[in-house]
């Protein structure tokens, strides 16, 4: 289906696009970065944090104010060398989060349309398009027109739309965005079955943690135009560098704390919670210096009140979730939520004493 | 890293999406059009203050004259009046007819909404001559019924009054406003009414608050044409309204730059005083709309909008509706066709030893300049009109899409042939044109100019409303998928942009059809059209030889309708 | 004298206009002598070469039509025919003679806007208009068609017993607001009835006329179906207005008062003609027995060359002996309009 040969590596460096009267708006503030051959990189973060613009750049959809971009071997853009290869010149496949089908055609031929954009003889395209349908569970469907589609389906026709002409990466722009949460579920399980049968080089924006994770070999954490973190799924979750990226990767607990010790690769940090184990990216902690750690409410386990590290507060309030319950505490004015899965239940004011669950390491960020 | 980045800021700014031919292309189209709409207003203010032709000492004797005028400022008056009244008509019929035959379960309400378009293909002439045969004080078909019906002469409605004037004219501009607002009440979204409805408003005020605001754009652009195309329009006031001794500006500039003697600077300044009129009604429609908001965007959902139900009103409206279309198409076609057939023409002499086909004969077969005037505007009409798309869309295109260096001047710019009533147009253009040596002059190259010049902001209108409502997503997936810029155009933009495209073309079409203030100084005896030598035989024939003439000009504006109808309704799904 | 309805059936404008065919076949019935227009073969033959001539005409489609037609069957030159009121002829003309693109050879206008034109004008002695009286040639242009102002009425409406006989009857207050006049802003040949009207009765004269409200029309053939139709009973009018409406069997009649202005149409050749010898071989036809015959009988017109034959419009001869025709000044006039028209604006508005 897919040519895994024909996939190239993209590398991105010094992007900057600003918008608006005088350049007030920054969009991209010098961004650097290498999109390896045959894996996805997803691009998270909130609106507005520059995201879309790398992809959009990358597509040849906007043209970045500095910077170069290159697409296997080559220039796609170098704003110094005065290089810009229009977008139909890049060999790309693009998932939009509005589909962009086109209602005047019919599905066939949307995804037939990137062949027959390339001059490919119509029996070609014709057989490609057939295998296509078939491959995205559409057989029998291309002379319908979009509007004729489910949500779903017409995510589908977008994808064998991006697919069908062997590009050199494709690029996802919130793809799921639009879809309900069940089938948001499945296509991202669908796409996850697509990653794995064939390598090939993608780009995947998403503001959805859930997505990040599950589809990305590498997540990049972008903030204000910059990247604020790079990491494989597990350390962006585990171990988020930043105040930013840990709130944004759902981690509500940010604790204030006071560095105790300072070994070669853990740190003890005295907190409201207690004194908890820490890895931290930086190695220039000194003792009694000030600090963050992000706590997961799942790291956080109800105590009897005699344990020894067990810190006692009031139940501010409970909120039942079916598989879990999330408890919001109030440990001497120091706000603490806790994900519990057992049955264990307390009323609203109720005194209880919590502690780290048993061998936790959490996360000291750097700033 | 900084190296590379250093050299960067020391490069080419380069902060447009493409840095192509493509864009050098549009880019100097764009330039060729600004110039192509500003030079008349230039030369029209050039020739207010000059003494003679251009070129001539300077003097400010009839920007003077005309403040000292009694008949300037008297004209003034009127088209102030005339433009009021008249689009207000066209507004309250246009808005009503299109909210009825859209939104209500009005009876008929898609034979309505055909016929609320159809008087555009009925040449102004027909309506006047029409009108003129229904409702002359002495002689109008209805007054000569009143006064059947109540004894002695009654004069049940006058035509040679101001009012009258306004009627006329409110029902020639009633299926403008009809084909601007109707599309955004077709496709509105229904969520907004929805959530209007569950807030507990009831319909009237689900009407004032929600479902006219949100056409508001739509709404002034209408306004906009309308008072526009009456302070500018030329027919009715220089038939009717000289017949009234109604003068107004077009018809007093009409007089001074081609009746003796002529006094073209003083036709100039009164061209400059509706020219000013019409830019400054441009600069309240676009302040009005704030930037950004100017076009509705529809949701792409296209779920039909509910429909109001008009109870026991459904009936009396649904009448109200046919009248409007029996005045403005059914009756004034009728009265025409009938005096086409007569030896000559008086409501006394509609008997059957009257009756002829000589006025076929004559005006068909006989008269010389039927049938070159007719090949020139059917070949104008459909140059014109494709030129003026294709014009559009480049422009819209380098506005709306390029967001090129230029493209808030070239939006402005191309309003400004809006703002300029035919006559000066035309006045403007002849005053360059005749200067150049070996140009375009008395060829049909120069009519074809001005109909392009003159019908482009109608044209941008609605290919960039068109352009609005496809998602840039579209035109990107195409682009990425390997189709270039103009590539994609074809592919994707025009076949969705297909229906308000051909209603542009099919607008301009048979606007330039019937144009006459525009070409009337411009054209020659080689290049005549239809619509000139119908005001010639206006002017030195009789009415049946003018029926003849003017159904002629109706049937060739009907054929292209005809035709992209069929055709349409392959493509409408 | 009342205009009498035309008794030859064949003297339709409309029958004219395929004129060379239906001339020559009716010849002997219009008593047309047969071509006379010997103009010097040379001539005809560069003519010829060049192919097309091109009109400027103020005459009625009609009339400008029907000789631009019998030309082109007599000599095979095309003419294109530039038809306009004679205030838009000038107005051409004079741009185009300014921007110096001329591109009309031939001219047929009355005053006053011959008298604008002239400076344009080719001294030109047709051989065909030595026939024509003096009084009707200069060196530059020649007299061919005339006719004269009326009042035209609707017989069905104005009975013989109340019908007006001369201008002032125009001021009975019955006629109030139910009678027309030509506007001189759009017809400047109405100058000329203002300048005699004043001349015969005095400046009140046109502040009674404007009081008794007429209506205005742009042309005379407007306004005889303004008369015809009943929009107005009767009204300021031409001769060849009333002539041509009762040919159609409208219910039209008309009586040239005493007093009253005689217009005529004139032929000339431009200096600058882009065609000179299509052009002068225009001129040369135009001013035979043979092209006036034409033009005057498709126009209801008179002519004046002494073998042209238009019996519809009277025999000048005759219409001189019980009129006087007033001979304006139309360099007078010419200088007077801004005056003329402030007079007529002020009265009648």
């Amino acid at each position: 289906m897919m040519n895994a040969d024909e996939t190239s590596s993209i590398s991105v460096a010094g992007l900057s696009k600003s918008y608006g009267p005088e350049g007030s708006l920054r969009a991209l503030d010098d961004f650097t970065l290498e999109f390896p051959a045959g894996q996805c990189t997803v691009l998270l973060g909130p609106s507005g944090c520059g995201k879309t613009t790398v992809l959009r750049s990358i597509a040849g959809l906007i043209t970045p104010d500095q910077g170069r971009i290159t697409i296997g071997p080559s220039t796609a853009f170098d704003a110094s060398a005065g290089i810009f290869a229009p977008p139909e010149k890049r060999r790309l496949g693009m998932v939009f989060q509005s589909y962009a089908l086109w209602p005047h055609l019919s599905v066939a031929e949307n995804i037939g349309y990137p062949l027959a954009a390339s001059g490919l003889p119509k029996a070609e395209i014709r057989g490609r398009t057939e295998t296509m349908l078939e491959w995205v569970g559409l057989s029998g469907m291309g002379g319908r027109y979009v509007h004729e589609l489910s949500g779903g389906q017409q995510q589908r026709v977008s994808l064998a739309r991006a697919i069908v002409g062997n590009p050199r990466a494709i690029l996802f722009d919130e793809p799921l965005s639009n879809l309900d949460a069940r089938l948001r579920e499945r296509m991202r399980m669908e796409l996850l079955a697509l990653r794995q049968r064939t390598a090939f080089t993608s780009i995947y924006v998403t503001h959805d943690q859930l997505e990040a994770m599950t589809l990305g070999d590498r997540v990049v954490v972008m903030r204000s135009g910059r990247i604020e973190q790079v990491d494989t799924p597990q350390n962006v979750y585990k171990r988020p560098r930043t105040r930013f990226t840990a709130d944004f990767m759902g981690i509500p607990n940010l604790i204030d704390g006071v560095v105790r010790t300072v070994a070669k690769d853990r740190i003890a940090v005295d907190t409201a919670l207690g004194t908890l184990s820490v890895q931290s990216w930086r190695s220039d902690w000194k003792v009694g210096d000030h600090c963050t750690v992000a706590v997961r409410p799942t790291l956080i386990t109800f105590a009897s009140g005699e344990e020894s590290e067990a810190r006692t507060g009031r139940v501010v309030r409970s909120v039942f979730l079916g598989t879990s319950t999330v408890h919001e505490i109030d440990i001497s004015g120091t706000a603490i939520t806790l994900e519990s899965f057992s049955e264990e239940r307390h009323d609203d004011g109720a005194t209880v004493a919590v502690k780290p669950a048993a061998g936790a390491i959490f996360a000291l960020l750097d700033d | 890293m900084t190296a590379s980045s250093r050299a960067a800021a020391a490069g080419p700014q380069v902060g447009r999406r493409s840095l192509g031919w493509e864009h050098a292309l549009f880019s100097t189209i764009a330039a060729a059009a600004v110039v192509m709409v500003s030079y008349p207003v230039l030369l029209v203010f050039l020739r207010s203050v000059s003494t003679e032709d251009i070129g001539s000492p300077l003097t400010l004797e009839w920007l003077q004259a005309l403040a000292d005028s009694g008949r300037s400022r008297e004209a003034l008056v009127n088209t102030a009046i005339y433009t009021v009244g008249s689009s207000t008509l066209a507004m309250v019929l246009g808005v009503g007819l299109s909210f009825l035959s859209t939104r209500t379960d009005i009876p008929g309400s898609r034979l309505l909404g055909l016929m609320a378009v159809l008087p555009i293909l009925v040449p102004p002439f027909i309506l006047v001559v029409g009108w003129v045969a229904l409702a002359d004080p002495n002689a109008g078909l209805i007054n000569i019924a009143a006064s059947a019906v109540l004894g002695g002469r009654t004069v049940a409605v006058n035509i040679n009054t101001m009012a009258g004037l306004i009627w006329m004219t409110g029902l020639f501009l009633t299926p403008y406003v009809y084909l601007l607002v109707s599309a955004g009440f077709r496709n509105s979204d229904p969520a907004m009414e929805e959530a209007a409805r569950v807030c507990g408003a009831s319909r009237l005020r689900l009407l004032m608050t929600v479902i006219l605001p949100v056409q508001r754009p739509a709404l002034l652009a209408a306004l906009l044409l309308v008072v526009i195309m009456s302070a500018g329009d030329f027919i009715i006031p220089s038939t009717v309204g000289l017949k009234a001794r109604i003068y107004m500006l077009p018809s007093l500039i009409w007089q001074n730059s081609s009746s003796f003697p002529t006094r073209p600077g003083l036709a100039a300044a009164q061209s400059l005083v509706l020219v000013v009129i019409g830019l400054v009604c441009i600069y309240f429609q676009r302040r009005a709309l704030g930037r950004g908001g100017r076009y509705t965007l529809l949701g792409g959902k296209g779920a039909g909008a509910s429909l109001f139900p008009l109870g026991p009103l459904r009936y009396p409206l649904a009448a109200i509706a046919l009248v409007f279309t029996l005045c403005s198409s059914v009756l004034p076609i009728l009265s025409v066709s009938a005096m086409a057939f007569m030896r000559f023409w008086a409501p006394y002499a509609m008997k059957p030893e009257n009756l002829t086909l000589r006025n076929f004969r004559y005006m068909l077969f006989e008269y010389p300049q039927v049938w070159p005037s007719a090949q020139h505007s059917l070949l104008l009409g459909t140059l014109g009109a494709t030129l003026c798309i294709l014009l559009a869309i480049t422009l819209a295109w380098y506005v709306i899409r390029m967001q090129g260096r230029f493209s808030r001047l070239v939006e402005y710019a191309m309003v400004i042939p809006l703002g300029v009533p035919g006559i000066a147009l035309g006045v403007g253009i002849l005053s360059l044109w005749i200067l150049v040596p070996g140009g375009i002059y008395g060829t049909l190259w120069i009519l074809l100019l001005a109909y392009v010049t003159a019908h482009i902001p109608v044209a941008i209108q609605f290919v960039s409303s068109a352009i609005h409502r496809i998602h840039t997503d579209l035109e990107d997936a195409s682009r990425i998928s390997g189709r270039s810029l103009l590539g994609t155009l074809r592919r994707i933009n025009l076949p969705l942009m297909r229906p308000a495209l051909i209603g542009a073309w099919l607008l301009i079409y048979v606007v330039i059809l019937r144009e006459i203030s525009l070409v009337i100084l411009l054209y020659n005896p080689n290049t005549i059209v239809l619509s000139v030598g119908l005001m010639d035989v206006w002017g030195s024939g009789f009415y049946p030889e003018l029926a003849v003439y003017s159904l002629l000009l109706m049937v060739l504006g009907l054929i292209p309708v005809m035709l992209l109808f069929r055709f349409a309704k392959f493509s409408a799904e | 004298m009342k205009t009498k309805l035309p008794t030859l059936s064949m003297s339709t404008r409309r029958s004219l206009l395929q004129a060379g065919a239906v001339v020559a076949g009716a010849a002997p019935f219009l008593r047309i002598p047969a071509s006379l227009a010997a103009s010097d073969p040379q001539m005809i033959e560069a003519a010829k070469k060049e192919g097309a001539v091109s009109l400027y005409s103020s005459a009625s489609t009609g009339p400008s039509n029907a000789i631009a037609e019998a030309f082109k069957r007599k000599y095979g030159v095309n003419v294109t025919v530039y038809r306009a009121g004679s205030s838009d002829v000038v107005t051409r003309v004079r741009s185009e003679e300014g921007a110096n693109r001329p591109q009309a050879d031939v001219l047929i206008i009355e005053e006053p806007g011959l008298s604008l034109l002239v400076p344009f004008l080719a001294s030109f002695d047709p051989p065909e208009r030595a026939a024509i009286p003096a009084e009707y040639k200069t060196p530059v242009h020649t007299l061919i068609r005339m006719y004269m102002s009326q009042i035209g009425w609707n017989t069905n409406v104005v009975k013989a017993d109340i019908a007006p006989k001369d201008w002032k009857d125009l001021l009975n207050p019955r006629w109030k607001g139910r009678f027309g006049s030509l506007d001189p802003h759009i017809t400047a040949t109405t100058l000329a009835w203002q300048v005699m009207v004043n001349r015969l009765y005095g400046p009140d004269f046109l502040q009674q006329f404007g009081a008794n409200q007429p209506k205005l029309y742009a042309s005379t053939n407007a306004m005889s179906q303004a008369i015809v139709s009943g929009e107005i009973d009767l009204g300021v009018t031409n001769s060849f207005g009333v002539i041509q409406m009762a040919e159609t069997g409208a219910p039209m009649a008309g009586i040239t008062p005493k007093d009253t202005v005689l217009f005529g149409g004139n032929v000339g050749v431009f200096a600058k003609a882009p065609h000179p010898n299509a052009a002068r071989l225009f001129c040369d036809f135009a001013c035979s027995a043979e092209g006036q015959t034409v033009i005057n009988v498709a126009g209801a017109t008179i002519p004046t060359h002494p073998q042209a034959s238009a019996p519809q419009a009277g025999n000048l001869a005759e219409l001189s002996r019980i009129h006087n025709f007033s001979q304006p000044d139309y360099k007078q006039i010419i200088a007077d309009t801004p005056r003329l028209l402030a007079e007529w604006e002020k009265y009648v508005k």
